[in-house]
């Protein structure tokens, strides 16, 4: 289990380097808020919704983006992992 | 001239510990302080670049710092030239080469696509402009470059971060007289506390950031929209006035219609850059305390029409009648004007309008036919005069107020050796305006690969609001009898579905 939840972090964190890179350790990446830090824009978590579910063949579903989980990347994680 | 930082300096002595700017952080820098630290900043680009060079790009996000080096190139004469901190590395060689940029501002240079440049031109960050302790407030020394043609003082890429780059080129002047028109427009004073949540590298940032600074107002910095900070930084610090984009209005609309008490202190909120759903316009005009305004009009020419309230309860379609010393046509094919209520192009006339396109003679000559600019818009103009905004004549998508040109998202997909052929159109969204969605002509067993392989290619290639936030997949493209493809059918059709894209997004409060 926990590798499967690495491997979905490690996934984030390509995904999110490609856009800004990120200078954190893993455990402060597991708790960065990259929502409110401003590190994406709109139209960019637009399009990682997209690709996590093309990646993991799972559906965000609205009710999901409102939660707190889905603004950092432990709580993402944690909600990709739910739905596999 | 030099002219918007000789007005910091002025009110640096008129009214010194008033508050010039506020940053997203709450951090208040004074017109004295401004001064000093533009002083200083001036006097170290002085050292540093200036007079070698004076085309200065700027790859920066909003801060005091960035303003403070604004300012500075302002004292220097130099040609300021902001760009979107977010373009990717090939897209920012290519707008930088578009305008003869000679140094590259950045945030900090250890970002790799920031590395790349340094053998193009020469490259500096934020850092190195703070650490000069030799400096001090009093004896600062500057090495003024030549005056610059004053006809550069600023040039915007129009797409923002898209498109074959189209650097429109601002005087001074016109962008000091940009200010003046809102002065008039919305009463602005020094009395005002006015947010810009808009980024610097668009014009709408670059009016907001200006306005406050040269009537003496207060400046508020919201690099990051977000509904939330949006409705906070408003009551913390009182502000009076704003001009947000559509997109992040409607957003906002909900707070501001069910508590407008909170918002007592907001006495003017202008609508631009994209048309506003109807609803929610005929609702903000119902605000009390505040002058809601709509505004029409293209970074080549600033505000074009304007509507205000009063003008709302006669016309509430129109997007407004022409300013001061604005001329709107709307002509037929052959440049006829047409008869009242009849649909054709929108052409205006404006004493604001910029004096073209860097070093693209040809793209200026098109676009500005014996002093009018060819919006690209379709409306009609009633018998008082007041414009219809009815649709666009170009294939361009905006989305948020971004220009987005199909062919630069067609040419990336139709080099994936399985797509057939491609199409990239707007599809409608309540929000946004627009959302680029793609068509594509494949084999069907090929589609989820084609689909993923683009996705990532896109990725890499284009900036996020280029991309497809969906891939529609058939075995041929639809071509009207005349052989093209009819995007505005593929649009219809789209729109059809009544995909609401953004909804999912819109639930994270995060519109940027």
């Amino acid at each position: 289990m926990k590798n499967v939840k690495s491997d979905i972090a490690g996934y984030l964190r390509n995904y999110l380097d490609e856009i800004n890179q990120i200078n954190l350790n893993d455990e402060d990446f597991l708790n960065f808020r990259y929502l409110d830090s401003g590190h994406i824009d709109s139209f960019e978590i637009m399009h990682l919704i997209v690709n996590i579910e093309q990646e993991f063949n799972i559906r965000i579903e609205a009710e999901d983006t409102e939660s707190d989980e889905f603004r950092y990347i432990e709580g993402l994680v944690e909600m990709i992992e739910k739905k596999l | 001239m030099s002219v918007i930082f000789e007005n910091v300096n002025k009110f640096a002595s008129l009214t010194p510990e008033k508050t010039a700017v506020i940053d997203s952080e709450g951090v208040k820098v004074s017109y004295k302080q401004l001064a000093n630290l533009t002083k200083i900043r001036a006097s170290r680009l002085s050292n540093l670049v200036i007079p070698n060079f004076s085309r200065i790009a700027l790859c920066l996000n909003e801060s005091i710092d960035t303003l403070v080096t604004i300012l500075a190139l302002n004292i220097l004469n130099a040609t300021i030239i902001p760009l979107n901190p977010k373009l990717k590395s090939n897209q920012l060689q290519r707008f930088l080469k578009s305008v003869d940029a000679e140094v590259l501002i950045v945030e900090s240079l250890t970002n790799s696509s920031f590395k790349d440049m340094i053998n193009q031109l020469k490259v500096i960050d934020l850092e190195m402009l703070q650490n000069d302790n030799k400096v001090q407030n009093d004896s600062y020394s500057l090495r003024i470059s030549n005056p610059q043609e004053y006809s550069q003082f600023l040039i915007t890429l129009s797409s923002g971060s898209t498109g074959d780059p189209k650097p429109i080129v601002f005087s001074e002047n016109d962008k000091l007289k940009r200010s003046k028109q809102s002065v008039e427009l919305y009463n602005v004073t020094h009395n005002d506390v006015i947010l810009c949540a808009s980024p610097f590298f668009h014009s709408l940032g670059q009016r907001l950031t200006f306005l406050p600074l040269l009537v003496g107002g207060t400046l508020v910095q919201l690099p990051v929209f977000g509904v939330q900070k949006w409705i906070d930084t408003v009551i913390k610090y009182q502000v009076t006035m704003t001009i947000p984009v559509s997109s992040h209005l409607h957003l906002l609309a909900g707070q501001l219609l069910k508590f407008p008490g909170k918002f007592k202190s907001l006495r003017c909120l202008v609508s631009s850059s994209a048309s506003i759903d109807q609803s929610v316009k005929s609702s903000l005009f119902e605000l009390p305390y505040c002058d809601f305004h709509e505004m029409y009009g293209a970074s080549e020419i600033a505000t074009a029409t304007s509507l205000n309230k009063d003008e709302a309860k006669i016309k509430p379609n129109s997007i407004g009648f022409p300013c001061y010393g604005v001329e709107v046509r709307v002509v037929d094919e052959n440049f006829i004007d047409c008869c009242p209520t009849t649909i054709g192009r929108i052409f205006v006339k404006s004493y604001l309008a910029s004096s073209g396109y860097y070093n693209l003679p040809n793209t200026t000559e098109k676009s500005f036919v014996n002093g009018y600019f060819l919006t690209g818009d379709l409306g009609y103009l009633d018998i008082d005069g007041f414009l219809y905004f009815v649709d666009r004549e170009k294939d361009v998508i905006i989305v948020g107020g971004v220009n987005i040109y199909p062919s630069d998202i067609e040419d990336v997909i139709s080099r994936h050796i399985m797509v057939k052929a491609s199409v990239v159109v707007g599809a409608h969204d309540l929000y946004f305006g627009e959302l680029p969605v793609a068509i594509i002509a494949c084999n069907p067993d090929d589609k989820v690969s084609i689909e993923n392989e683009l996705r990532v290619t896109l990725r890499k290639e284009l900036s996020s609001k280029q991309q497809p936030i969906m891939f529609f997949f058939q075995e041929k493209m639809p071509f009207s009898p005349s052989g093209k493809v009819d995007r505005k059918l593929i649009r219809d059709q789209i729109d059809s579905l009544g995909l609401d894209l953004s909804r999912r997004l819109r639930n994270t409060q995060h519109m940027t």
